[in-house]
């Protein structure tokens, strides 16, 4: 789900993110205190059309969850059959709306407000807090920006063994895998301190002067 | 802005017994300085010695008087460094917030650090990247936002590892035009000759040591004899 972000100017994408963050939240448990059919499928609905609302193209919406709802109609397959029909709709409308919420969400939301608002809910902790919001938000900042990295290094390998004649066999990849991700983050962490971490200080709360460099 | 004195006293680095860099006694205040050299002839560890990502094994080298052993962080303030690859020295997953980023490791809050870098991205052209996410810029793109994230905290020496490499000719000319507008005092370690042809000063080194020092034309020259005799 990491760099579906799609950027745009719609409402939601206006949103703080730490309200979106608060309405998932809240949404997950009002989706499992009623049991209504009807009110359900209206939640999916309007989910639905949040999700639309962004104008993400079609092709990459359905390229990026058709994973997803292929594993959302086996569970509402298995709990129609094993449990009832009633409760595979309702299991399915319920998932339904939170992962169409949850992509909406993802999509008009920058990872770095997501982490900004995740640090923000730890600064009451005082300066500790703040620290430790900024420690963690670079270690996920670092995640995210790996992701992306591992995919492009599997098809590099991939690709440069195809080109020397050998198919197949995915466990092949993980020696020289491993080992060029080392090296880039070797590189990364070079990077790292020659842009100036570990940081003197964690950053101060927001609304301080910069002062002049 | 004037430009930085940087002194090198006897500097020496071996890595695991292999000599790197040897007998370097100089003193560089030029505002635009070019290393050049073969492949392992020391370009990197060279470029590295000046934001003390390298400390010397021997030998002291001095940044504006400060010594790069004792004083790495302040020598960092003032040096910044643009990687020969500089898909690893993005960080963050979003442009505008990875040129920000140099910022709130200096203590600047976020919301403030987003401006300036926003500001900054605009100034340099570059602001129809700013939302985009980092690893999907193409190679010229990635080498003006890794500038741009040096830029932000306005280093008085910047520091270019093979710039050109993994550019175009378009992309290798622009950042030519980019690097002579800038007004902080700059070092670029590269092969590609006629990129620094203009430079006050370039230094040619061979298997660790300074074995030219003086204007780039006659770097070159010399460079050009040298690889043509052992062809």
């Amino acid at each position: 789900m990491i760099s579906l972000y799609h950027p745009g100017r719609t409402p939601l994408h206006r949103l703080p993110a730490g309200a979106k963050l608060l309405g998932l939240f809240a949404l997950g448990i009002a989706l499992f205190l009623t049991r209504d059919a009807l009110l359900l499928g209206a939640a999916a609905l309007a989910a639905l059309a949040l999700l639309l609302s962004l104008r993400v193209p079609a092709g990459l919406l359905l390229r990026q969850l058709g994973m997803t709802l292929l594993l959302l109609a086996f569970l509402v397959a298995a709990n129609a059959w094993l449990v009832a029909p009633e409760e595979g709709l309702v299991v399915g409308l319920r998932l339904l709306t939170l992962v169409t919420a949850a992509t909406a969400v993802t999509y008009a939301t920058r990872p770095g407000a997501l982490i900004a608002a995740f640090q923000g809910a730890l600064s009451p902790f005082g300066s500790r807090g703040r620290r430790l919001a900024f420690h963690l938000g670079l270690a996920l900042a670092l995640v995210l920006r790996f992701i992306p990295e591992v995919l492009y290094r599997i098809r590099e390998l991939r690709e440069a063994m195809a080109a020397r004649g050998i198919a197949g066999r995915p466990l092949r990849l993980v020696v020289p895998l491993a080992v060029r991700l080392l090296r880039s983050a070797d590189e990364v962490g070079l990077a790292l301190e020659a842009r100036g971490y570990p940081a003197a200080e964690a950053p101060p709360p927001n609304k301080t002067k910069k002062d002049s460099p | 802005m004037p430009a930085m004195r940087i002194e090198f006293s006897n500097v020496e680095v071996t890595r695991e017994g292999r000599s790197l860099l040897r007998a370097l006694d100089l003193v560089l205040e030029e505002r635009r300085l070019a290393v050049i050299g073969a492949n392992g002839s020391g370009k990197t560890t060279f470029a590295r010695l000046l934001n003390a990502l390298v400390l010397p094994s021997s030998g002291s080298l001095r940044v504006d008087g400060l010594d790069t052993r004792r004083a790495a962080r302040e020598v960092r303030q003032r040096v910044g460094m643009v990687f020969q690859f500089p898909e690893a020295q993005i960080i963050q997953p979003i442009v505008v917030e990875d040129v920000a980023f140099g910022l709130e490791l200096r203590g600047v809050a976020s919301d403030e650090a987003r401006r300036h870098a926003l500001a900054l991205l605009e100034q340099l052209g570059l602001e129809a990247l700013a939302e985009r996410p980092a690893h999907s810029l193409s190679g010229g793109e990635r080498q003006l936002v890794a500038l741009a994230a040096v830029l932000i905290t306005e280093p008085e020496l910047i520091v270019f590892d093979e710039p050109t490499n993994q550019l175009d000719l378009a992309n290798r000319n622009a950042l030519r035009a980019r690097l002579a507008a800038l007004e902080a005092q700059v070092l670029v370690v590269t092969h590609d000759l006629d990129f620094v042809a203009d430079f006050d000063r370039a230094l040619l080194l061979e298997a660790g040591r300074v074995a030219f020092d003086g204007p780039p034309r006659d770097a070159a020259a010399r460079y050009v004899t040298a690889v043509s005799a052992v062809g």
